[in-house]
């Protein structure tokens, strides 16, 4: 049988001789082909990962931007809210300040002024809870229940056999 | 012929066969970093190029005022720099820069000239002028963002607050107290950009936010008023401390010299010294408050218990003398207090014993730091028997305040500790930390209990009495005020000075519900030398308007709650 295989190969290539050619052609040309593509690949991943790296870095200036208009804008609230501004504003609007002989108090009856001391609660902070779950444990999982079952029934049902 | 040449053939093929397999093996190698000194090198190379180390300073924490006004906070502010081989244009260049950094040209053109990498041109550089820099991208010039701490209160509570210097650490102050909780935790991260990996490692834990129990109104309200007592009563220096007596919380302290902690670095060394915390003196005749509160504690007297005051005694060999020299015959002791008798507290000293008089100064605090959390703080000085330079006499003249010191926040402290029925509270300035999502509130807590509430009760009858009888000009109309001032000589090389005094007034109101207390203390006053004329009206101007800002009702409006069955305020 092997015989009548090898004469068969070895008369198709007297025939046609170009075969052989083709097919190591044909194996180089796909070796190139998957390198070529292996090589795009790795070239576009690449690239990729120096593209996100350089818009990293501009989310990230971006970011420390923000943080720092945040800040001036903060700190100018608080110089426009100081003290002396409040108090030349208070006066350009008319006002002035109150002296303790000018203060008249009303004495409601019941009433306290001291305020209930703000008790502040400590924030407990926690473990976010993990999802772990997987389709391997969900089969686990499913057995078990049905092994748990199926000796629940075959226990009640050996001592229904009992009685 | 044709043999030769296919022989030729045939090992040039060979050869180039033979080297080309080499060179794809080397290639091979170089590509999978086969070879580990070939792989070190590159990666090398690699790595100082796109491989750094970035230190990650996290944001300093800020810092607000009982009711959340901002005290403390953050500024990025810019280094400039020049590489003074990467200037192309230099004329060009040092024109734009100076003009940028409101320089002369001559001098930046100056540091073009130097042979040096790197050459600092500016430090720091407001934020304005350094991103407009930036976004000019001059060859060789290098814009360095800094963290910078900014104070939007300007000077207001400079001294509680401290500053930050530009080492970026905290001095004086809760800036230097809570430096390490206020920085965080500073750290060290290596990242790539091709390819791009990110190292991880220890997270950056921002700085805690501080919440002081200072009052910014009450704050603003006792750095006005010792302003105004300054150049009114032509004095060097002075000091406010306003405190809780019931908590040790610390409403407002002020400071004259003051400075802004934006520029400390343009103010005089003298002037970042916090003297209320930070400078010993002898505080004179308030001190006589806690040698009568020893002397009442240990039932050697009562208040309405008498002596005879010959206007002198001998403790020592040493000749002690009442203020004005005058002898005043039979005294109560609420007289000593009102007539404030050296003689008098003297005779309670050596009637004590050192023994006694010691444990109950100690007992008061005098001597130990009262660890209030604010940078800097001293100890104050008790000299006692077995102390070299402890001597008899000091057990007189220790009774009326010479022969020790202590620091102005020392003595409210302990006399605080009368205003709260005995018990002596721990002084801070801290009233929470916000560290991330947890909120620490700090809770009152006791020192000691230096007297008993009995004691305490006496001794505030004796105060509310010597400021209605004996300190006229510390009243509050309205309201029922103790208090006691002082007048200090100030001791020099050649024993006390002949004019200069040191003085002072400590008071609390209202005196049976004390909710502020109140110490006073000015240096070298040119108007008066006596404390009652000078720290007493200063007292009674500052109580008249803290009470309108505190909402401190009157003594009738206050027994007019009590009546319609509400609680003092």
């Amino acid at each position: 049988m092997s015989e009548t295989k090898t004469d068969w190969v070895q008369h198709a290539l007297r025939q046609a001789p170009w075969r052989a050619q083709v097919q190591t052609a044909a194996t180089v040309a796909l070796i190139l082909v998957v390198s070529a593509v292996v090589g795009a690949l790795y070239l576009a991943q690449a690239t990729t990962s120096a593209v996100t790296g350089r818009d990293l870095e501009a989310l990230e200036a971006e970011r420390a931007r923000l943080i720092r208009a945040n800040e001036e804008l903060r700190a100018q609230i608080a110089m426009l809210q100081s003290v002396p501004v409040l108090i030349a504003r208070a006066r350009e609007m008319g006002f002035e300040p109150a002296t303790h002989d000018r203060i008249e108090y009303l004495v409601v009856e019941g009433y306290s002024p001291r305020p209930e001391p703000i008790t502040v609660v400590e924030i407990e902070t926690s473990e976010p809870p993990r999802y772990d779950a997987t389709l391997g444990g969900w089969f686990a999982e499913q057995w078990d229940r049905f092994v748990q079952e199926f000796e629940a029934w075959a226990g009640s049902a050996q001592e229904i056999g009992d009685d | 012929m044709i043999d030769t040449v296919s022989r030729r053939l045939t090992i040039v093929s060979v050869v180039l066969v033979v080297v080309g397999g080499l060179l794809l093996a080397r290639l091979v190698a170089l590509q999978f970093q086969l070879d580990p000194e070939v792989a070190a090198y590159f990666l090398g190379i690699a790595d100082s190029a796109y491989r750094r180390r970035r230190e990650v300073v996290p944001p300093r924490g800020l810092i607000y005022d009982r009711d959340g006004n901002l005290l403390a906070t953050n500024m990025i502010e810019y280094e400039v720099g020049i590489s003074p081989a990467l200037v192309s244009d230099r004329t060009g260049t040092a024109i734009l820069l100076a003009e940028l950094l409101d320089m002369d040209e001559v001098e930046v053109l100056d540091a073009l000239d130097l042979d040096d990498p790197w050459v600092l041109l500016a430090r720091p550089v407001p934020a304005v002028v350094g991103e407009q820099l930036e976004s000019l991208d001059l060859p060789g010039v290098s814009i360095s963002p800094i963290q910078r701490r900014f104070y939007p209160q300007g000077a207001l509570a400079a001294h509680v607050l401290g500053f930050v210097g530009l080492d970026g650490h905290g001095y004086y102050g809760v800036e230097g107290y809570y430096q390490d909780r206020l920085a965080g935790r500073t750290t060290v991260t290596e990242e790539s950009e091709i390819p791009f990996e990110r190292i991880p490692g220890p997270v950056p834990r921002p700085g805690a936010d501080l919440v002081l129990t200072i009052d910014r109104e009450v704050q603003y309200l006792a750095e006005q008023t010792l302003m105004q007592a300054i150049v009114e009563h032509g004095a060097q220096r002075g000091t406010i401390i306003i405190m809780n007596p019931r908590t040790g919380e610390i409403l407002a302290l002020a400071v004259y010299p003051n400075f802004d902690p934006n520029d400390f670095y343009e103010a005089p060394h003298e002037t970042l010294v916090n003297i209320a915390i930070s400078e010993q003196y002898e505080p004179g005749s308030v001190f006589k408050v806690l040698t009568m509160a020893v002397a009442l504690e240990n039932g050697i007297v009562t208040p309405e218990s008498t002596y005879y005051d010959e206007g002198q005694i001998e403790v020592g060999g040493r000749v002690i003398y009442n203020w004005d020299r005058r002898a005043y015959g039979l005294t109560t002791m609420t007289e000593v207090l009102a007539r404030s008798l050296n003689v008098g507290t003297a005779t309670l000293s050596v009637t004590l014993g050192p023994t006694r008089f010691y444990t109950g100064l100690r007992a008061f605090g005098i001597g130990l730091p009262t660890g209030v959390d604010m940078e800097g703080e001293a100890a104050g000085e008790l000299h006692q028997p077995g102390d070299p330079i402890w001597s008899e006499s000091d057990l007189g003249t220790n009774s009326f305040g010479q022969g020790l010191a202590v620091t102005p926040i020392q003595l409210l402290t302990a006399i605080n500790a009368v205003a709260n029925d005995g018990l002596m509270m721990h002084p801070h300035v801290l009233y929470q930390m916000i560290d991330g999502d947890r909120v620490y509130t700090s809770q009152p807590s006791a020192i000691g209990r230096p007297i008993s509430a009995q004691t305490a009760h006496e001794l505030t009858d004796m105060m509310v009495a010597t400021v209605e009888h004996g300190i006229e000009l510390a009243q509050v109309p309205g309201y029922t005020v103790a208090g006691k001032t002082g007048t200090a000589e100030i001791p020099g090389p050649a024993g006390y000075e002949e004019e200069a005094t040191i003085v002072s007034f400590v008071g609390f109101l209202p005196a049976y519900d004390p909710q502020v207390s109140i110490l006073i203390r000015l240096d070298r006053p040119t108007s008066s030398r006596w404390g009652s004329q000078v720290a007493a009206p200063v007292f009674s101007e500052l109580a008249r308007r803290l009470v309108v800002l505190l909402d401190i009702p009157p003594d009738d409006v206050r027994q007019q709650l009590l009546a319609a069955g509400g609680v003092l305020p």
